[in-house]
């Protein structure tokens, strides 16, 4: 915990003589990498969730206005699998996507029914807004399910009118049958 | 900037909740936009290789790691540094998403592989302090190196998961080569 106080504080502090070069899609490198590196959580094999973020975006792409998503299938606790970001995607797409695997991991539902609650739940939307991995429900983010155990989150961001859930289903039905865990 | 910093304060705030999730001690990426950014412009990719390409040379990197026992992530970014493929293989750490990212920084800030600014940073104590004072980068890393096309970075291609960064630059240079001729 103090440790990556210390390393937000002093991301903090370096912020403003590196902001020409900040890219902010991926967090910033730990500061210590000498302790133990713990493999990601349960989740599915590198291959389907490769295959399945190829068929969102594929699906996506083949859509009438031919939508340039970005795919992200995580593990049970939203580490990335596979970030798959289709030719041209907008370069926002991918910490979009990921504030949703964000819901779906700490919710447990698909990140549709979190636009719907926060509809009528004002508590729940304060909630999600003073969340900063989530800041804001948007659809488009599923569990990925075996039986009742979440084993990931297939996540999709880039179309402008709606259309990402359609996208991740179709990525996650290319799998659902063939799911294969790695602890 | 005023902006960052908010989100920065807004994210130390949070992270106790953040931190109860077991196993991912820290966020791989970067909070999701805020509402007031969702309202900008979203600019497409910079210049970078097709998505097909760069998912063949992350599978190629990862494939020969595997073969030498090492469990990898390999990322591709465009020439900006934004990710096109990140792919994570089966028993990866779970620190080395992060991990890669910084020696694509490396590569972007310094125009020359993360081996090379490691290199640099062994031999040079002010370039070296320089290095660890940014925060996108803190350590140089072997293992990353810029996709060129011609005499143009279009692209950097970095591995992370190797017990050492000239292990993972034998899988990045695989990757690479296996597309090198198709990069325009």
């Amino acid at each position: 915990m103090k440790k990556t106080l210390l390393a937000s504080a002093a991301l903090m502090l370096a912020l403003p003589a590196f902001a020409q070069d900040l890219s902010p899609t991926m967090a910033p490198p730990p500061a210590d990498t000498s302790g133990p590196r713990p493999h990601r959580a349960v989740g599915i094999t590198t291959d389907l969730a490769v295959e399945a973020a190829m068929a969102a975006n594929a699906y996506c792409a083949a859509m009438p206005k031919n939508y340039r998503v970005t795919t992200l299938v995580t593990d049970s606790t939203a580490v990335p699998i596979a970030l798959i970001s289709y030719d041209n995607g907008a370069q926002i797409t991918q910490r979009i996507a990921f504030g949703k695997a964000n819901i779906v991991v700490k919710y447990k539902m698909r990140s549709t029914d979190a636009v719907e609650k926060a509809k009528t739940d004002a508590a729940f939307k304060a909630e999600l807004a003073a969340n900063p991995l989530i800041v804001a429900a948007r659809p488009g983010g599923n569990p990925i399910m075996m039986g009742d155990q979440l084993v990931g989150t297939i996540n999709v961001s880039g179309t402008p009118d709606g259309h990402d859930d359609e996208c991740a289903m179709a990525g996650l039905a290319k799998i659902k049958d063939k799911l294969k865990l790695i602890q | 900037m005023k902006k960052l910093l908010l989100t920065s304060v807004a994210l130390l705030l949070a992270m106790p909740a953040v931190q109860a999730q077991p196993a991912n001690p820290a966020p791989t990426i970067a909070p999701p936009p805020t509402a007031d950014e969702m309202k900008l412009p979203r600019p497409a990719r910079a210049r970078g290789i097709p998505t097909a390409l760069a998912i063949e040379a992350a599978t190629e990197a990862n494939r020969v790691c595997l073969g030498n026992t090492y469990k990898t992530t390999a990322m591709i970014t465009d020439a900006a540094g934004v990710p096109i493929v990140v792919i994570s293989n089966d028993g990866a750490a779970a620190v080395t998403q992060r991990i890669a990212m910084s020696k694509v920084q490396a590569v972007l800030k310094y125009k020359m592989t993360s081996g090379e600014v490691a290199a640099k940073a062994a031999a040079d104590p002010a370039f070296k302090a320089e290095v660890a004072a940014n925060p996108l980068i803190d350590t140089a890393r072997q293992g990353a190196v810029p996709i060129l096309a011609g005499a143009d970075m279009v692209g950097v291609f970095a591995v992370s998961g190797a017990p050492g960064g000239d292990k993972d630059e034998v899988c990045t240079k695989a990757g690479l080569a296996k597309i090198q001729s198709r990069v325009q």
